[in-house]
């Protein structure tokens, strides 16, 4: 982990040089597509009933990794963004306070969460390639507008298992 | 949310940026990035 701590948490524009931006739904090999040709079926390995709709995607074409970012209600809807700009940064209005249930089909209410959350999605397999999770470390870091600031290092905590 | 970004965490006017990275033998090949703004 060592290493990690020299890279740049926000790399300057065009330091990443592969990378493709996009709003809209993961690689088919980044969910669980019940193998149905319909999409009302689809959902991701870590919940039912989450949808791999609606990410911000950046995937990478020359280590044929998908990075996706969503933002929703908790246990509700999709939140859209509201603008992207050309490096792929995606802008979203998010409800302030706690979860509230009634609307936006978040089932009830919850005063010890958030309004909203946040899922995230990476897939190593892109393009046939046979390389796993093992093969990678992956980082997110979450700042506030204060200056606060959360940095979680994924584990790998076995081959294959990295939660 | 409070423990680490504040009493102010889920207030309107609040602030956050979530970023996702992937790093190969320490080197970042690939980023993702949201910008929030709660209101």
């Amino acid at each position: 982990m060592a290493k990690l701590e020299k890279q740049s948490a926000s790399p300057p524009p065009g330091q990443i040089k592969h990378d493709d931006h996009s709003i809209g739904t993961l690689d088919s090999s980044s969910y669980d597509t019940k193998g149905t040709a319909t999409t009302a079926d689809d959902e991701m390995y870590f919940g039912d009933g989450d949808k791999p709709t609606y990410y911000n995607i950046s995937v990478d074409d020359k280590t044929h990794i998908e990075l996706g970012l969503k933002i929703h209600y908790r246990q509700g809807d999709d939140i859209t963004p509201t603008s992207v700009d050309a490096d792929g940064t995606a802008h979203y209005i998010v409800p302030a306070g706690t979860q509230v249930g009634g609307a936006h089909n978040v089932p009830s209410d919850n005063p010890n969460r958030a309004a909203w959350n946040f899922d995230f999605s990476v897939n190593t397999g892109l393009d046939g390639s046979t390389k796993t999770l093992d093969n990678f470390d992956f980082r997110i870091i979450v700042t506030s507008g204060d200056g606060e600031k959360g940095v979680f290092d994924m584990n790998h905590l076995a081959p294959g298992n990295t939660p | 949310m409070k423990a680490i970004f504040g009493t102010d965490a889920l207030d309107h006017g609040e602030t956050y940026d979530i970023v996702l990275q992937a790093f190969d033998h320490g080197k970042i090949v690939a980023q993702v990035h949201d910008a929030l703004f709660v209101n």
